[in-house]
């Protein structure tokens, strides 16, 4: 009796636990939307993509990087992908994230819009295999990204920019340069050269006005022939300035000084 | 001093005295009957209990999740009371939608995720577990504390958790929570607008993970009716198929020693063929037209079947030999 009681008493706890129990799944899946990779000719871009474990049991993966692009472009250098991580295992009801490095090389088909498409898989892991040594197939289970890899121009070096900024600076330096020296060459030119220069160019110029005013007095003019009287006292000053040794405005007002004693 | 003047006076006399003997009767009946001090006037108020609302963020956000999801019962709402003076019993409901939706988070179109998908609960769970939100006020065990004089704001936490269904369509979805703080009968409430990504998101789930074609002599086929079955249950985007074979280097079927099956000997197909034909498997990754459907939360598993058939070529070596196939979802 006792035994039967029991037994009564765990049947319905059984049936219980069977209508209640779930038996462990693994669900594995990937969040929707296929990876697109614009990427600067030599260079790299980075795009991701994620792994999904729906079920209740973790999920082993294995990622099968892209074996070969296909391009609508003739021989082209492809792609250089790298994936990371290359495996894991993704907890239940948890997400994981690959990351996909791609670099596009330069080559001579390698050009701005060439496009590139390769597959990314992630391949669940299973220890045992079903067929247990007989003859058939082993069906495997993943999912997969097709990944596309658009080439873009590369980006404008500032190399070009920058040396021609550098040709304009030194061009503008030296051309500073050589105008001060010159500046300074002549200044340094011994005095007596530059008073005897002087000398002779504004008397050759006072015997050129002095001149004019003799004709401009035979032709009656009286002003004119006033003014013309008035050069030959101006072609002296002249004279007596250009002996000086140097020239300026504040040597220039010196003689006017003496004048008004 | 006449005689008329004298009455005058007396007339403005008797006046003025009347006039103060009034004053004095309107001020005497004014004043209360206790009121003994002539100087001090006592003034009454009554401050009534009262408790506020206010709640904080005024959007919270779950974190995306992929159906079927969870986020756990940890985003937190303070209820806030400033300025009151009365403890508050704090009570919730879902109040977006209406009719048959109402209180049910909204998304695009029609897609809805049901009110009671949202729990709330009085600590912060690392799990999706508390109570059942409702569409209508439910007294939680959540207490507001009374504010006082140097304590003006009071606060108390409740804590949110959400599960998305199998199948609930990608996007955004937003729910209005209406918390509501009772004390007395005084009170106030507030709404707050919680807000939820759903990914889109493909499963797969294959019927079997092996294809017995039996023993087959040289020059024998089998036809292309061996069925797979991709499942996928309670993602909500179609996926492609695409197939590859991966034993070996390249894909073939591998005996023992060198011995092999050329990979290509194996056909697909997407219907069941009653002869050897379909399309040779490559051991390159294949997109092939099979589509799973996207499921929903009316029929929350679709599927797509997939066929195999094998040729073996004449002056195979007898033996066993085994090949690789994956089958891949993509969305």
């Amino acid at each position: 009796m006792r035994i039967r009681n029991i037994t009564g008493l765990l049947v319905p706890f059984v049936i219980l636990a069977l209508l209640f129990a779930q038996p462990a799944y693994a669900q594995f899946g990937e969040v929707a939307g296929q990876p697109h990779a614009n990427v600067s000719i030599g260079s790299s871009n980075s795009v991701s993509f994620t792994l999904v474990n729906g079920g209740s049991t973790p999920i082993d993966f294995q990622i099968i990087a892209p074996a070969s692009f296909q391009s609508s472009t003739a021989n082209t250098i492809p792609p250089v992908v790298t994936v990371t991580p290359m495996n894991g295992t993704i907890a239940p009801g948890a997400e994981f994230t690959i990351n996909v490095m791609v670099s596009v090389p330069s080559g001579k088909n390698n050009t701005p819009g060439t496009q590139w498409v390769g597959v990314i898989q992630a391949v669940v892991v299973s220890n045992s295999s079903g067929l247990n040594g007989a003859s058939g197939a082993n069906i495997q289970e993943g999912v997969a990204k097709v990944l596309t890899v658009t080439a873009i121009a590369p980006r404008p070096s500032l190399l070009p920019e920058a040396v021609a900024a550098a040709i304009i600076i030194i061009a503008a330096a030296l051309i500073i340069y050589f105008k001060r020296f010159r500046k300074a060459k002549a200044a340094s030119k011994p005095a007596s050269e530059a008073r005897a220069a002087g000398g002779r160019t504004t008397a050759v110029r006072g015997a050129k006005k002095q001149a004019a005013a003799s004709t401009a007095a035979r032709r009656g003019g009286r002003v004119t022939a006033r003014k013309a009287a008035k050069r030959p006292a101006a072609a002296r000053t002249a004279g007596r300035r250009a002996r000086r040794p140097s020239g300026g405005s504040a040597n220039r007002s010196r003689p006017r000084r003496r004048v008004r004693r | 001093m006449s005689v008329r003047a004298i009455p005058r006076k007396i007339a403005i006399g008797l006046v003025s005295l009347s006039l103060a003997l009034a004053a004095l009767a309107l001020v005497s009946t004014a004043l209360p009957l206790d009121a003994t001090s002539s100087n001090t006037v006592v003034a009454n108020v009554i401050v009534s209990n009262i408790c506020f609302t206010s709640a904080s963020p005024s959007s919270p956000s779950f974190a995306s999740v992929a159906p079927p999801g969870s986020d756990n019962t940890n985003v937190e709402i303070t209820d806030n009371d400033v300025g009151g003076n009365s403890q508050a019993n704090v009570y919730v409901a879902g109040t977006s939608g209406s009719g048959a939706t109402l209180g049910d988070w909204i998304g695009s179109g029609a897609n809805t995720i049901p009110v009671g998908n949202t729990l709330w609960d009085l600590t912060s769970d690392s799990a999706y577990i508390g109570n059942a939100l409702t569409n209508s006020l439910v007294e939680t065990s959540i207490v507001v504390p009374a504010p006082n004089t140097l304590v003006t704001t009071t606060s108390a936490n409740i804590f949110l958790g959400l599960s998305v269904p199998a199948g609930t369509s990608a996007g955004a979805y937003t729910q209005n929570i209406e918390i509501e703080n009772l004390c007395g009968a005084s009170e106030t409430n507030t709404v707050i607008t919680a807000n939820v990504i759903v990914q889109g998101v493909c499963y797969i789930s294959l019927s079997t993970t092996t294809l017995n074609f039996g023993t087959l002599t040289p020059t024998a086929t089998y036809d292309t009716n061996a069925v797979v079955t991709d499942s996928d249950t309670g993602g909500n985007i179609a996926a492609n198929v695409i197939l590859q074979a991966t034993s070996g280097s390249n894909g073939d079927w591998i005996g023992s020693g060198t011995n092999t099956i050329p990979v290509g000997n194996t056909l697909w197909d997407t219907a069941s063929q009653s002869s050897y034909t379909g399309t040779p498997l490559t051991d390159s990754g294949t997109l092939t037209p099979i589509v799973v459907p996207a499921p929903n939360t009316v029929v929350t598993t679709t599927s797509a079947n997939v066929f195999f058939g094998l040729g073996v070529p004449a002056g195979t070596a007898g033996g066993t030999y085994t090949q690789n196939i994956l089958i891949e979802n993509s969305c």
